[in-house]
């Protein structure tokens, strides 16, 4: 009698486990997102990147390391119809060393954030709902970090590791340079996500629906996994796109500073290349740059489409 | 005799900050010394107004806020250690026993869930039914709380504030309680609403035995649904009494006053006598009776004596020195 | 015969979002007279706060009065510049909150923020000001008022900020009062205190009220008139004793049906009558007569046709069609 009834809930249910893993109306955000004009714009940018960073190496035309311009004195050439958006000073082509320069961006964007995100909601979360001691201790250890002159010690490093590199086997691994910005990035950006977690966490851990899940029997464990984070997740995946783009900054101005990672190809690089012949080439540097302005303007901007999203303001 | 609670407190320090640390300076007693007992298949109603206790109690009998001393008899068990101890089986076993309704409909149910998956949780944590029946019993519960089974794949924003209350309801059954503590189950709902989950609650007392601790402000909810009464005033039980018994004639001067505060749907009613003064701050408990500031029948035998809960027979009793 | 005091006629309310147009208040209307107590009576989504505030003009956006004729001692509102407005509240129209915590300013002093209105509104010196306060806070029964001046809100107690924000509407000495849940958040010794404060005072000052509600007993204490409102209409509207000895609309007698009283004993029966169903949500109200799936009387017309105010019997006026109200083509929703 029942079982015929049950048949809508269990295909209901069966659905719904499917798809909400996780939440399950992130489709009304979704919905809002669609009809946020800023963030929609952002969420173009970032995806146009995104498909710039993948087909890089089909859409460019030459090698991003092809110098063969300087060989015949084309060098530093306004944009041509060999050259779309001309050279640069060591003779590479413009338009291919911006395509190539996505990936790297998205990567240390993502890659920073990635790490920065584990670390600040783990030691965040951690401190919001366990409070007491553990709370004032490791907000203690997190306001250490938010004092250090990040991109000082960063820079420092960055100088360290070159120097205790060169000449050693670990020469030898790719992208070692570019990785360690990645890690220390991420390392230092987490201060901002920790007392964002821990301000959502703090908050979630009172609500009743929290409390009634206490009082069902569920371990810290399941509350914490399957209750707070996911009602924290739309507050810290806002702060955390903010993020992606000032990791993709912070590169930018690493490599700019002549700190960056000389073997691979990123906007920052070219602008450190580039930068002394501004007046003679200015294309090597406009285009780079506005490849990081648009790219960091996409994160902002669909940040800014995400928080209306999640956070309607509007009465219903 | 299900439940009995024997001397139940909580009390909360006030402290001042210094630079190495704090100082207590004061001492709040949310629930001070509150004993009473369940009777199987009875609904007890607690009421009071606010800062007398009753959410507190509710709260720290299922250690969702930690007693600072007494103990909860259930079926013979103190369950204070029980619950707040390390042995997860012996404290599900309990929280299968008794379970709780809470006061907000809206933020009871995590906003992110399908209501099939709070209904679910249940089962998850305690495995009291083989999975694959599960589904099942999700769906025989929402039909049993007057919700129909195809809304289990819904959000808590597609439902009204009464359906809402139904899960919660249809939640804490999940477990087969014996017992449910009801904490303002109808206080954030519309007036035409509350008689439909009234109604509901003491169907499904009758259907499935269940007993009740019913916390309430809302005293005609309270003398609807409950056989005996207590009333509370500042962390103490002041008044015990069969429901007809205490409103009919109140024996302690602060339920009196409690009575004739209510206003009547009658618009031919004599305004009564209104009661004086504020409730005191919690931090400044006054000494002996905590009523007889606001007591138009306190002597100084009330400021010296604190009245202890008195047996008047008839199941009544009063912490009172001159009961009405 | 009474001139009233305050008149509304085919108010309307509309909320302007994105996905469209919800129409919140549907052409009602409701009137005060001098010295007389109105209670709005509706559950959540009936209407009645808004047709409180929309008499002051303050409705909040996404929502704008789109419709009607508030006409107040003879001037409609509706047509008065904003400056006008901004010298008619507090001075002769004020109005009561439902959470007297919200409504007080956190950071000034209670002597600070009510002088101010006699400072804005009457152009009286700051000393002068002070002492009326204290005048005023002693009249609502705060006995060390000068203590009081110097204190902030959150060193005050539910109880003591209400009556100071009763206080502060009564400063001017308003002609009319709008009351919007003003014991809702009290608990019951201290909702009996302010209840017998409001009615002590609005007696003393001859001042007008309307009271906003859901508690069929407060009204019953308080109004002499009641306006009973659900889902954006007014059902009927009648004096005090008439609502609750005969009440017409089917919802009146519904809702004092399924209302559990603490004054009688249900030992006897132990289920409450019931009306089935639920409030129906604005964006979405249903067609004809609004409580016409929930109205045990329901007929195939009222599904239709929207009922219009008829008056039944003198000062009794009730919208039902079986009640011999006309009915009116309802439109599609605006």
């Amino acid at each position: 009698m029942s079982s015929a009834q049950a048949e809508p809930v269990a295909t209901a249910l069966a659905v719904r486990r499917r798809l909400a893993r996780g939440p399950g109306n992130f489709r009304q955000g979704w919905y809002r997102l669609r009809r946020n004009r800023t963030g929609m714009l952002g969420l173009g940018l970032v995806v146009l990147t995104f498909f710039v960073a993948l087909l890089a190496p089909v859409i460019a035309p030459y090698a991003p390391n092809d110098q063969s311009a300087m060989l015949h004195f084309a060098s530093q050439a306004p944009p041509s119809a060999a050259h779309w958006l001309g050279t640069d000073r060591s003779g590479y082509d413009v338009f291919s060393r911006m395509l190539y320069g996505a990936p790297t961006a998205l990567m240390v964007g993502l890659g920073a954030m990635l790490i920065a995100s584990v670390v600040g909601v783990a030691i965040g979360g951690i401190a919001g709902y366990f409070g007491g001691l553990t709370d004032e201790l490791l907000m203690r250890f997190t306001e250490f970090f938010l004092v250090i002159p990040v991109f000082i010690v960063i820079l420092a490093v960055v100088r360290l590791f070159g120097v205790v590199v060169v000449g050693t086997w670990l020469e030898g691994i790719p992208f070692l340079n570019l990785g360690a910005i990645i890690i220390l990035l991420g390392l230092f950006g987490w201060p901002p996500l920790a007392r964002l977690a821990r301000a959502e966490f703090l908050r979630l851990k009172q609500m009743e629906f929290v409390e009634a899940a206490r009082c069902i029997g569920a371990r810290p464990r399941d509350i914490l996994f399957r209750h707070i984070l996911p009602n924290a997740l739309p507050s810290l995946v806002v702060v955390a796109a903010l993020g992606i783009g000032g990791a993709i900054l912070s590169e930018a101005m690493i490599s700019f500073l002549g700190f960056g990672d000389p073997k691979t190809v990123s906007w920052g690089q070219s602008l450190y290349f580039n930068y002394q012949v501004l007046k003679v080439a200015p294309w090597a540097v406009l285009v780079p740059g506005t490849a990081i302005f648009l790219t960091v303007l996409g994160f902002n901007l669909l940040a800014d489409g995400l928080s209306d999203a999640f956070n309607p303001r509007l009465k219903q | 005799m299900t439940l009995a609670v024997e001397r139940l407190s909580k009390r909360y320090p006030v402290r001042q900050r210094g630079v190495f640390g704090a100082r207590e300076v004061a001492e709040i007693r949310a629930v001070d010394d509150v004993s009473f007992r369940l009777h199987g298949g009875e609904c007890l109603g607690l009421v009071g107004e606010s800062g007398c206790g009753k959410t507190t109690t509710a709260r720290a009998i299922l250690h969702l806020i930690t007693p600072t001393a007494g103990r909860v008899l259930f079926e013979g068990t103190d369950i204070v250690p029980v619950l707040g101890g390390a042995d997860r089986d012996a404290a599900l076993k309990v929280r299968r026993g008794i379970q709780y309704v809470f006061q907000d409909p809206y933020l009871s149910l995590n906003p992110r869930w399908s209501i099939g998956q709070t209904l679910l949780e249940p089962f998850r944590v305690h495995a009291h039914a083989p999975q694959p029946e599960w589904e099942d019993r999700v769906a025989d519960l929402l039909e049993l709380v007057g919700l129909e089974a195809t809304h289990a794949g819904r959000f808590p924003h597609e439902f009204s504030g009464g359906q809402r209350q139904r899960v919660g309801i249809a939640r804490a059954l999940a477990v087969e309680p014996r017992i449910l503590i009801c904490d303002e189950p109808v206080s954030s709902l519309d007036v035409s609403i509350r008689a439909q989950i009234l109604n509901l609650l003491v169907s499904l007392q009758d259907r499935l035995g269940l007993t009740y601790l019913f916390i309430s402000h809302d005293l005609a909810s309270v003398r609807f649904i409950s056989d005996r009464v207590a009333v509370m005033y500042l962390g103490r039980i002041v008044e015990l009494a069969p429901v007809e018994a205490l409103f009919d004639h109140p024996h302690h001067h602060y339920t009196h006053a409690l009575l004739q505060a209510i206003p009547v749907p009658d618009p031919t009613a004599k305004a009564a006598p209104v009661l004086r003064g504020e409730l005191p701050s919690a931090m400044e408990r006054p000494s002996g009776c905590r009523f007889r500031t606001r007591c138009p029948a306190a002597t100084d035998r009330c400021a010296a004596e604190e009245p202890a809960l008195t047996d008047m027979g008839d199941g009544r009793v009063v912490a009172c020195h001159y009961p009405r | 015969m009474t001139i009233d005091l305050l008149d509304v006629r085919g108010l309307a309310v509309d909320f302007f979002t994105r996905t469209g147009v919800t129409r919140a208040i549907d052409g009602v209307d409701f009137s005060v007279g001098r010295r007389e107590t109105l209670g709005l009576v509706g559950e959540s989504g009936s209407g009645k706060t808004l047709s409180s505030v929309a008499v002051l003009r303050l409705v909040p956006p996404p929502a704008r009065i789109t419709g009607g004729r508030i006409t107040f001692d003879g001037v409609d509102l509706l047509t008065r510049p904003p400056i006008a407005m901004a010298a008619l509240r507090g001075r002769r129209i004020a109005m009561v909150f439902q959470n007297p915590g919200y409504s007080l300013n956190p950071i000034l002093t209670i002597g600070a923020q009510l002088a101010e209105i006699l400072v804005w509104h009457e152009k009286l010196s700051r000393a002068a000001a002070m002492e009326r306060v204290a005048e005023m806070l002693r009249l609502v029964g705060i006995t060390d008022a000068a203590v009081r001046l110097r204190q902030f809100p959150h060193e005050l107690s539910g109880g003591m900020k209400q009556r100071i924000c009763i206080a502060r509407a009564l400063l001017c000495r308003p002609d009319l009062v709008l009351a919007d849940e003003p014991t809702t958040n009290l608990d019951v010794t201290i909702q009996a205190q302010i209840l017998e404060l409001l009615h002590e005072l609005k007696d003393r000052f001859a001042t007008s009220m309307i009271l906003v509600t859901h508690d069929m007993g407060v009204v019953a204490r308080m109004a002499d008139r009641i306006s009973v409102m659900y889902a954006g209409a007014i059902c009927e509207t009648a004096d005090a004793a008439t609502i609750f000895r005969a009440p017409l609309h089917p919802y009146t007698r519904a809702l004092l049906q399924s209302m559990p009283r603490a004054d009688r004993s249900y030992r006897a029966e132990r289920v409450l009558p019931v009306i089935p169903g639920r409030i129906p949500s604005l964006a979405d109200p249903p067609g004809g007569c609004r409580f016409h799936p929930r109205c045990p009387e329901a007929e195939p017309a009222c599904r239709h046709l929207r009922p219009a105010p008829v008056e039944a019997s003198p000062g009794h006026v009730v919208s039902c069609l079986k009640r011999g109200s006309p009915g009116v083509e309802a439109n599609a929703a605006a």
